[in-house]
């Protein structure tokens, strides 16, 4: 280890961690650099983090295997990146975060290839929506509901959440990226929590979330979380059956189905309502320009946030969800759960229009076993 | 008897019953929550096109009989069961290139152990069409597409774009589980084009090999209210020798509904068929 050094030069340095769509800090520690020059083995070209091994060799004869992680093939596309863009052969500097367990693995910030000097890959932007400012306004069915979804021959998604954790609405606490607290003494005005509650989104966060269901296991993102996912959602309003499609772009690509057919609230098939459910049970019905939806039936086994909030099967959310104008869904929620929190609590942020495109590819799945 | 013996008789019984939650189960459950109806004729919307959902007022979705082969294969780890079309060739007889057969070969020796489906992977055509639970056709001819919805399996959805657009090339196509998928109608058959597949999954559910050059050339025709028949024609320079067709009929699930299945829920798939040495940790350096 001592020996590698001078090819891996660690060193104490803040860093900022870029746009990693996952909680990267329970793994790495961005508040140490590495640095580290080798020539690439294998190249893992797979969501939801790429990842690239090299050999390390220090002056003498000692080589070491690294495991550099990147961001998803997804995001490094659109950093310009294709699966060939680093081969088996190539000599890379790679600068970035060790492993907190010191085994020989780093988060890229940056990929230099040796050869030419050139850089491969800088943490890429938030995609940024196509401003469509020619329709400003909130585009309708015949019928005279807001339309949800794209209109035939323009595409879009809704993505790029103004917030990127849930908490109660007034509070304006600040989160990372990943719904990490930037000041973890404001943990108790997220939520009106009941105690326990509170002291397990205490524990989920002084963590560095590394528990997180969805990014661990690739658990689906129930309730609100489902709103604040990476890479988005479309809307298929399927009239003929009276229902919507919320079909993801991220976590695992799920749908879910929401009624409009005036069906009661309850399971929906017969008798399964013991059966508590990711996404839970929704049914829901337009009050003006809202679609109000109606959600029960959680299970317990998924983070309510990115942060890490907690929920019981007593959960029940009611979700408005308007779309304002062209470019913008405003999305509100209430939570209310007696068996976590003190009282019924709101949240609300707006998600953006992203133009021209269908949501990318992206399963979590992709490299587990 | 050796340890090792003892554990190679566990492993079988995990097996063996991991096999049947996975394949059996549904099959059964849908036998008794499914509502028989005799066959009628094909239903149509107003403009003659074929409806391949339920008529208007009403529910249900297409679900496999049996394990959705497209080759015959008497001697797969599993029963094939009913549902494969009489045109379906033999095994022996698939125009594998020889290690695409070898391929074939060592996952049926393994029992299937590694199948990219039972570990909650998207996976082409055939193996959507033939998953556990059912599918969904959801016809949405304004804005053009038409999209099947997976029950089972990953619980996810294929776009297939009935525009008229081409498929995209060069470094525009990315490699997907599910492929770029065009259709149109020919007569009263849907036919689906697709190109684009990574290499992480198989065709079908007996570990039929295939690479990034597949291109899947999908019939689906309904004959009558029950029935669906799904023909694929399987064009893959990289792992066969000629082009090769293949398919098996669905049955209409009628008043179904499709409902919350996530396989990630307690997959225990790599415990029960590799065995618990061969789970790789989590803290895998591959998985982060």
């Amino acid at each position: 280890m001592r020996g590698s050094l001078i090819a891996a030069m660690l060193c104490v340095l803040a860093v900022s961690t870029g746009f990693a769509h996952h909680p990267i800090s329970a793994k790495f520690d961005t508040n140490r650099s590495v640095t580290l020059r080798g020539v690439v083995t294998s190249v893992d070209w797979a969501n939801p983090h790429a990842h690239v091994f090299i050999n390390v060799k220090d002056r003498g004869t000692t080589v070491t295997s690294w495991a550099v992680e990147l961001e998803s093939p997804v995001d490094l596309r659109r950093g310009g990146w294709s699966s060939h863009t680093v081969k088996p052969g190539d000599e890379i500097t790679v600068e970035g975060n060790p492993a907190r367990d010191g085994s020989k693995q780093a988060w890229a910030n940056s990929v230099v290839l040796g050869t030419t000097g050139k850089k491969l890959f800088t943490p890429p932007a938030e995609t940024q929506p196509t401003q469509n400012t020619k329709q400003a306004e909130t585009p309708r069915w015949p019928d005279g509901h807001p339309r949800l979804s794209a209109l035939p021959g323009q595409p879009g998604y809704w993505s790029s959440p103004s917030a990127s954790s849930l908490s109660e609405a007034g509070n304006n606490i600040q989160f990372d990226a990943y719904g990490l607290l930037k000041n973890i003494a404001d943990a108790p005005k997220v939520a009106p929590f009941q105690t326990w509650a509170r002291d397990l989104y205490l524990y989920r966060q002084r963590t560095n979330l590394k528990d997180d269901p969805m990014y661990v296991s690739c658990l689906p993102p129930g309730g609100p979380r489902l709103y604040q996912t990476r890479y988005g959602l479309q809307f298929m309003e399927d009239q003929r059956r009276d229902r919507i499609f919320v079909l993801m772009g991220g976590a695992n690509r799920n749908w879910h189905l929401i009624y409009t057919d005036g069906r009661v609230q309850r399971g929906q098939r017969g008798g399964d309502d013991d059966n508590p459910l990711y996404y839970g049970r929704s049914v829901a019905k337009w009050e003006g320009d809202t679609l109000v939806v109606d959600t029960k039936g959680f299970n317990e086994k998924f983070w309510l946030s990115n942060g890490g909030l907690p929920h019981t099967e007593q959960l029940h959310l009611t979700e408005r969800i308007t779309r304002s104008d062209f470019n913008t869904l405003k999305y509100e929620v209430t939570v209310d759960d007696p068996g976590a929190y003190t009282r019924p609590w709101a949240s609300t942020w707006t998600l953006r229009w992203i133009a021209g495109q269908d949501p990318p590819e992206y399963y979590c799945q992709d490299n587990r076993p | 008897m050796t340890a090792m013996r003892f554990k190679s008789i566990f492993a079988k019984l995990f097996l063996a019953q991991a096999l049947f939650s996975l394949f059996l189960t549904p099959i059964s459950w849908s036998q008794n929550a499914r509502q028989r109806q005799p066959a009628g004729p094909t239903p149509r919307w107003p403009d003659g096109k074929v409806n391949l959902g339920p008529i208007p007022g009403e529910k249900g979705h297409w679900i496999r009989q049996g394990r959705g082969q497209l080759a015959s294969n008497p001697n797969s780890i599993i029963a094939a069961g009913p549902g494969g079309l009489p045109t379906n060739l033999k095994l022996p007889d698939v125009p594998f290139q020889p290690w695409a057969r070898a391929l074939y070969e060592e996952r049926q020796a393994n029992n299937e152990r590694d199948a990219p489906h039972a570990r909650c992977k998207p996976s082409p055509g055939p193996r959507q069409i033939g998953t556990a639970y059912g599918f969904e056709f959801v016809d949405m001819p304004e804005i053009q597409r038409m999209m099947i919805f997976d029950i089972g399996g990953p619980q996810s959805y294929r776009t297939i774009y009935m525009d008229g657009r081409p498929h995209p090339t060069g470094d525009d196509l990315i490699p997907g589980y599910y492929g770029h998928s065009v259709g149109h109608w020919e007569g009263d058959t849907l036919v689906v084009d697709t190109v684009g597949f990574n290499e992480r999954s198989w065709i079908e559910a007996e570990g039929m090999p295939h690479t990034d050059r597949l291109h899947l050339i999908e019939q689906f025709t309904r004959t009558d209210s029950n029935t669906l028949k799904y023909e694929v024609t399987v064009d893959d320079p990289g792992a066969y020798t000629a082009r090769w067709s293949g398919g098996f009929f669905l049955r209409w699930n009628a008043g179904a509904e499709m409902f919350e299945y996530v396989c990630q829920d307690n997959n225990r798939n790599q415990e029960t068929v590799v065995g618990a040495d061969g789970a790789p940790p989590r803290t895998s350096r591959i998985v982060p």
